[in-house]
């Protein structure tokens, strides 16, 4: 339980709960690890639980009425998953689907609104965190609407690098596979647009994906003019 | 502590540390100050990307140190 409390602690869901509410927290949560392309649930499931990841990561997938599959956004470590659909009572909008093995707390529809009834820090820091994604759409949004998808591109991978980045020798790693699929699935373009584009950032020396499909920006400053000003 | 630890610090370590060096930075007319990559990045290839020798920045920084009122000039002694 120890060990449960000091991960919750840890994210910014819980960020300055008091004891009792990580306390309860802690008591109401199940546990549940996750393999490597397993799914947390999927799109349309009536939202019985809402989940946190403690560690590894998730890719939000979202089908489209006409089939067609739409990357929403990675989540990482202390993100909350489905928390929205349970407490509005609404069937999960997309599938979660993990890209690296990892462990989710998960709490029933009814302990999650009891905790957020019980302990009102909770109620702010999810309004935070879920106020902080819906910036992050309407800034997707405006870049969809206004921008070419070369800046468009280098915006998404520079959202993945805030999310995520590491610092290796040679650059800024953004430490999961990321396909060159789904990034065109970010980015409402087609694989060979992103091919393309890669490639020519490739060429500049701006990235390199040789190591193990991890993509390394290895001028970061460039990325950063193209995603501002080109 | 010398000029090769300035070059060798994060970006945003620096910012962090000494809350006025975001104004030399400005000054130098470098983006660094709530750039994605300032938590990645090295003065020393911050520096680099500008054409901006880190001398000259580390300059503009102790002026803009010393130009601060103390309660805001940061943690300890650059380097």
């Amino acid at each position: 339980m120890d060990a449960r409390k000091s991960v919750l602690q840890r994210t910014a869901f819980f960020k300055n709960a008091d004891g009792p509410a990580l306390s309860a927290a802690a008591e109401a949560a199940g546990e549940l690890a996750l393999k490597k392309d397993e799914t947390l649930f999927h799109q349309g499931e009536e939202a019985s639980y809402s989940y946190l990841l403690a560690w590894g990561r998730l890719r939000l997938d979202q089908t489209t009425p006409d089939g067609r599959n739409v990357v929403i956004r990675y989540l990482g470590p202390g993100d909350l998953v489905g928390t929205v659909a349970v407490l509005r009572r609404k069937p999960y909008p997309a599938t979660p689907v993990a890209v690296e093995d990892g462990m989710a707390l998960f709490w029933s529809a009814a302990a999650k609104a009891k905790l957020i009834a019980e302990h009102p820090t909770l109620a702010a820091n999810a309004i935070n965190l879920i106020g902080g994604r819906l910036e992050e759409l309407q800034e997707r949004l405006q870049e969809l609407a206004t921008q070419r998808v070369e800046r468009r591109i280098a915006a998404t991978l520079l959202r993945m690098v805030r999310q995520a980045g590491r610092r290796v020798a040679d650059g800024v790693e953004i430490p999961f596979t990321l396909s060159r699929n789904e990034i065109a699935e970010m980015n409402a373009t087609t694989l060979h647009t992103v091919s393309r584009t890669l490639s020519a950032w490739e060429q500049e020396g701006i990235l390199s994906g040789k190591r193990s499909s991890h993509l390394v920006i290895t001028k970061p400053h460039r990325l950063v003019e193209i995603a501002e000003h080109e | 502590m010398n000029k090769a630890d300035l070059a060798r610090m994060i970006v945003d370590d620096v910012l962090t540390r000494w809350p006025p060096a975001v104004r030399a930075f400005n000054r130098m007319k470098m983006a660094c100050p709530g750039c994605t990559m300032a938590p990645f990045e090295t003065v020393g290839e911050a520096c680099a990307a500008y054409g901006v020798k880190v001398a000259r920045l580390e300059s503009v920084i102790r002026e803009e140190l010393d130009a601060a009122p103390s309660p805001v000039s940061g943690r300890g002694e650059l380097p």
